[in-house]
């Protein structure tokens, strides 16, 4: 998930629980509603949510690609004093006055601030966040809104939609909140066509849309797919009228970053018609409910003669699929979860890491930014279908339950039947697994058995670097037994104080560079710990706990990169070294200190804290021993 | 518990106090290497490893090489040619030439495996340490090699996985396949051993045997039924756990498992990957093992005499993950640390107590009494369903041209048959009374279906015999 900016997260779920599989609601979420405010015929509140569900959706696009030329917009926005801003709100706020352009000429910038309900001091930099946030959102909105009024051959939208080719995969995003609901109920539809073995037609088209989501995410396939997806989009969104080749020429633009939205355009060409036997047969099952002994619900058969009725579209045939599929409901949601496992779309490490945005490599940059957008957005996707949408079915189809529950029982249906599929549905939950895939591209090809140790080559035995072939000094490992620990208390005067420490570890240092000789310094040991600080100036030192404490406390920045232009004379490698060799030991030597309950090693997102002053000058002072300085001194300085 | 720590499984013939030839592979510049800001995987922690050996002086008592890096014509022994190639010349420079790029996917890199400099010198020093691990091994040149770079067992024929690469212990163990017979493999990783598990799923010559966290967790596989197929079936063992396995739960498991194992599958060699992520406090793992309850897998190991490859693996909390590995060398060179550290560089690291043992939280143990014996006899039912020692169906060959170094190693090996002596521990004694297994309710559909499908299987073989 970790994707998404939390407040959004939740917005989202309470737009789309909002969204009532009405189709004369669901279309009040069209861009134009923003700018103009026009949802007047319907509930306000439920608008409004809708708005602020899409609107974040868009913003999220924007920011995306913001990112990707190099600004980066942290979200949520934060104000001078660390308190978040809503920036829904202040885009309606600023769209009720005119717009940026008039909330700045008209100098209205501070009554923006009081409708926020906010204080007075802080509406320059509320213009700022309007400015660097919103801005081109509200520039994209208008455009749009002239574009529709316009022909398509207008050349600001199209300039528009060339630079932010993510606004075709937003729209397919737009597509996907009107049809979350109903694409629901088509995989449950898949479900029971699959359980029952006699899909219908409208089962049938669901579930290859299906699994093609699930099995191959080519985008090429879905690129080639689109021209026949598109017609059926189009005629359902009157709102945005448009040619199909003007949609896609979009989408070419585009191109791979929009795979995701390609895949909702494939699923969505089934919607239009099972949305429609979806209404069907639900007006049936009311309809059975209220009145159970109406001749004119039809009869339904006993459970042996259903296959025979497999082709047949019968409205209680579909009501029996869709209680399978509401019985198989936990099932069809472990299952998701398991082929999201496989599918690796859940990553090994739940952690958000910014590790690779790269402003030194700009093009790389654009690389993951798009990858790790389609990844976002197939995880907001998941949002959607996992956790959104449940609750709208709990609402849509938990009613549909009990209805078709009581229609059944009415009508004496049940009896075993129910209890034993009950079962089998209980077993099935168990056997939902991943296969282990066979073939030659996956096992191992054995080699034969020769039982002839000269098949293997005397080469990966490596180069031994111990027993050292250098001279070495017997008598020092003599004095310090194997596996022998510290020795405790010793005699420094602040015993356990980092000075005592740094003493010792020096003591240590040296002990093992007489036994080892050379080999000390093949194993670098020479590049490890503390002491690599002694090739840094202590003015390098105060940078790169700055610019540490700055960055990881802020996850967007880019620490290497960035830290890289601020050392001109370190590599990068120095500058990792330095991280864990010395910074990280340093901050590990302040938590053992100062909060010993909470230590860390291995987030990068902590608390920095020092006790110590730097290494290296200072730390030989306190040293005091002329034989340490110069053997460790002369020697690591100029490595 | 206290009384049999140094005991293992050892035989009367053999006391496992024998000193063993130890072969430890390190790379030095392998701390350099760096997956990106942020990233639970650091190769740091070897060298943190490394040096807290050193610092114990357990370096007297080993060999230590630094490894052959392994080629791409080595790697491609498993691993696809597009996918080697791509790994061999991808760097984080080049990513977006369209080239790599489109490859991005299909090889599952850039998120968990992101492309980070000098990736594929790592991947060599990683697999170049495994196969010298078993050519040494193969050579009888050493009884234990160690390779903690090593142990990246979610790496896949063509794809990358959490974090791995390159799959060094596939590499590995094919490598021991030139000269041994059978290989057994041990995962203690807290993620289930999916590439290994894998890439040896249809052969009875490796057996693989993995002890993972199952359920909701990286990378979904491992399930207790997955059991091989083909010749490989039931050549590949499950050990499904749930969160907060303590040392005395895993050590109920793995000790009578490992030992019929050893029994009945008779391996020439053993590899055993040392993931510390099952360790108590680690960042991405969910167990509650100290450092002993983990190394006691080795301790056990170790005793059976038989030549194995030790491998690092996962390990997230990395001053933990250094205490192991650095307490896990000194159990294979046999000797017993103090539990003071010895000063040395990353001392700071391993504050504020400074000692080499970490005490488990008590944090709860999901995994009842109850289920560790169902997942037992689980799978000592299906261990007993396998022909003991299966053959290496085509060679021909008879024992006696085999090289004097099996010699020596028969000799060095006393007959396991002896373990079925008297000298069982207590957990066998609950081996024995597998009945059990139909008491009350607990029996579930699992494990009925497992046995099923082995009585099954049986019998098809019968019939095919």
């Amino acid at each position: 998930m970790g994707r998404w900016p939390i407040s959004s997260n939740d917005s989202i779920l309470d737009c789309n629980k909002d969204v009532d599989p009405n189709p004369s609601y669901g279309y009040c979420i069209a861009p134009d509603c923003l700018v103009e405010g026009s949802c007047a015929n319907v509930d306000h509140d439920d608008c409004k949510a809708t708005i602020r569900c899409y609107f974040e959706k868009v913003l999220w696009v924007f920011l995306k690609e913001t990112c990707r030329r190099g600004f980066i917009r942290p979200v949520p926005a934060l104000l001078g004093e660390g308190e978040s801003l809503d920036l829904f709100e202040l885009f309606m706020v600023v769209r009720d006055k005119g717009g940026y352009q008039v909330v700045s000429e008209k100098e209205l910038w501070s009554s923006v601030v009081v409708e926020l309900g906010l204080d007075l001091g802080l509406s320059a930099s509320v213009k700022l966040i309007y400015f660097k946030y919103l801005s081109d959102l509200e520039k994209w909105l208008m455009v749009r809104r002239g574009g529709t009024k316009l022909e398509n051959g207008n050349s600001d939208c199209y300039y528009y939609r060339k630079n932010f080719p993510c606004l075709a995969e937003l729209e397919a995003k737009i597509k996907d909140i009107l049809y979350g609901v109903l694409r629901q109920k088509s995989i449950y539809d898949e479900r029971s066509g699959f359980k029952s073995n006699k899909p219908n037609g409208n089962v049938n088209v669901a579930e290859t849309a299906a699994e093609k989501e699930i099995k191959s995410p080519k985008i090429e396939k879905k690129e080639h797919d689109l021209h026949e997806d598109v017609t059926p989009i189009q005629q359902n969104c009157t709102e945005t009228p448009r040619d199909n080749g003007k949609t896609n020429q979009i989408h070419v633009i585009g191109d791979c970053r929009s795979s995701d939205a390609v895949n909702v355009e494939t699923e969505t060409d089934s919607h239009g018609s099972s949305r429609e036997s979806l209404f069907r047969m639900l007006k049936w099952v009311r309809k059975t409910a209220k009145h159970p002994a109406n001749p004119s619900n039809g009869t339904v058969p006993g459970s042996s003669k259903w296959k025979a009725y497999a082709s047949e579209d019968a409205l209680w045939l579909q009501v029996i699929k869709a209680k399978d599929a509401l019985l198989n409901r936990k099932d069809v949601d472990k299952t998701a979860e398991k082929r999201l496992l496989i599918q690796k779309k859940v990553r090994m490490h739940p952690c958000i890491y910014e590790d690779n945005i790269d402003d030194n490599h700009h093009l790389s940059t654009e690389r993951i930014c798009c990858s790790r957008r389609s990844n976002a957005l197939s995880k907001s996707e998941s949002v959607a279908c996992n956790n959104s949408c449940p609750p709208v079915q709990s609402n849509q189809i938990g009613s549909l339950t009990t209805e078709i529950g009581k229609g059944l029982k009415n009508q004496a249906l049940l009896n075993g039947d129910l209890a034993s599929e009950m079962e089998d549905n209980q077993a099935n939950e168990d056997s939902v697994e991943k296969p282990v895939p066979v073939g030659a591209s996956f096992q191992a090809v054995l080699p034969e058995w020769t039982g002839n140790i000269s098949d293997s080559d005397s080469k990966w035995l490596g180069t031994r670097s111990w027993p050292s072939q250098h001279e070495n000094n017997k008598s020092v490992s003599d004095r310090n037994p194997i596996s022998r620990g510290r020795l405790d208390p010793c005699s420094c005067q602040f015993p356990g104080s980092v000075e005592c420490y740094r003493f010792h570890i020096a003591e240590a240092r040296m002990r093992l560079k007489l036994e080892l000789g050379l080999t000390f310094y093949d194993w670098r040991f020479h590049q490890m710990g503390e002491e690599i600080s002694l090739q840094w100036t202590a003015e390098e030192e105060n940078r790169f706990k700055e610019l540490a404490i700055s960055s990881f406390n802020n996850q967007n920045q880019c620490f290497w990169n960035h830290s890289l232009k601020w050392f001109p004379m370190k590599s990068r490698k120095n500058l990792i070294s330095y991280y864990f060799n010395v910074f990280l030991l340093r901050q590990r030597s302040y938590q053992n200190r100062v909060t010993p309950n909470d230590i860390d090693s291995d987030g990068e997102d902590v608390e920095f804290g020092c006790i110590s002053g730097d290494f290296g000058a200072k730390a030989m002072e306190v040293l005091g021993s002329k034989f340490v300085e110069c053997s460790e001194n002369k020697q690591f300085i100029g490595i | 518990m206290s009384d049999d720590i140094h005991g293992g499984a050892s035989l009367p013939s053999g006391p496992d106090g024998r000193k063993r030839r130890v072969t430890y592979f390190y790379e030095p510049t392998i701390g350099d290497y760096y997956y990106g800001q942020g990233h639970p995987m650091k190769p740091h922690r070897i060298r943190m490893a490394h040096n807290l050996i050193v610092h114990y002086g357990l370096h007297r008592r080993m060999e230590i090489n630094r490894p052959y890096p392994a080629g791409p014509e080595d790697i491609r022994r498993f691993h696809s040619d597009d996918y080697v190639d791509f790994l061999a010349s991808v760097s984080p420079e080049t990513l977006s030439d369209h080239a790599f790029s489109r490859h991005l996917k299909r090889f599952n890199v850039g998120e968990d495996c992101p492309v980070f400099d000098g990736l594929f010198g790592f991947c060599q020093a990683s697999a170049g340490g495994s196969i010298g691990a078993a050519v040494k091994l193969n050579r009888g040149d050493a009884d234990i090699a160690i390779n903690w770079a090593g142990g990246l067992h979610h790496a896949k024929k063509s794809e990358a996985s959490g974090f791995c690469y390159v799959n060094d212990i596939v590499l590995g163990i094919l490598e021991l396949l030139k000269y041994h017979k059978r290989v057994l493999y041990i995962d203690i990783d807290v993620h289930h051993g999916d590439g290994v598990e894998e890439a040896f799923y249809t052969t009875d010559r490796v057996m693989t045997v993995s002890f993972h966290k199952f359920g909701d967790f990286f990378p979904g596989t491992g399930h207790i039924k997955d059991v091989g197929v083909g010749t490989g079936k039931n050549y590949a063992l499950n050990v499904p756990l749930n969160d907060g396995m303590d040392d005395d739960s895993f050590r109920g498991l793995f000790r009578p498992l490992i030992q019929k194992v050893m029994e009945v599958y008779q391996p020439d060699a053993v590899v055993l990957q040392c993931g510390a992520d099952s360790l108590s406090g680690d960042r991405l793992g969910c167990f509650n093992l100290s450092v002993k309850g983990h190394a006691d897998c080795l301790r056990f190991l170790r005793s059976f005499n038989v030549p194995l490859m030790v491998l690092g693996g996962g390990g997230y909390t990395i001053r933990n993950v250094a205490r192991c590995w650095c307490y896990e060398t000194a159990v294979a060179v046999g000797v017993e640390p103090d539990n003071k550290l010895p000063y040395n560089e990353y001392f700071e690291y391993f504050g504020p107590d400074y000692a080499l043992h970490i005490e488990p939280s008590n944090m709860e143990n999901l995994n009842s009494p109850k289920d560790m014996e169902k997942i037992r006899n689980t799978l000592l039912e299906q261990l007993s369903r396998l022909p003991h020692a299966p053959s290496v169906p085509f060679q021909m060959t008879p024992s006696s041209e085999i090289p004097e170094e099996v010699e020596e190693s028969i000799e060095r090996r006393p007959k396991r048959r002896i373990w079925n002596g008297e000298d069982y521990d207590s957990d066998s004694e609950e081996n024995r009374k597998r009945p059990n297994i139909s008491e009350g309710t607990g029996v579930n559909n699992l494990t009925r279906d497992v046995v099923d499908d082995m009585e099954e299987d049986k019998n098809m073989g019968h019939q095919c015999c």
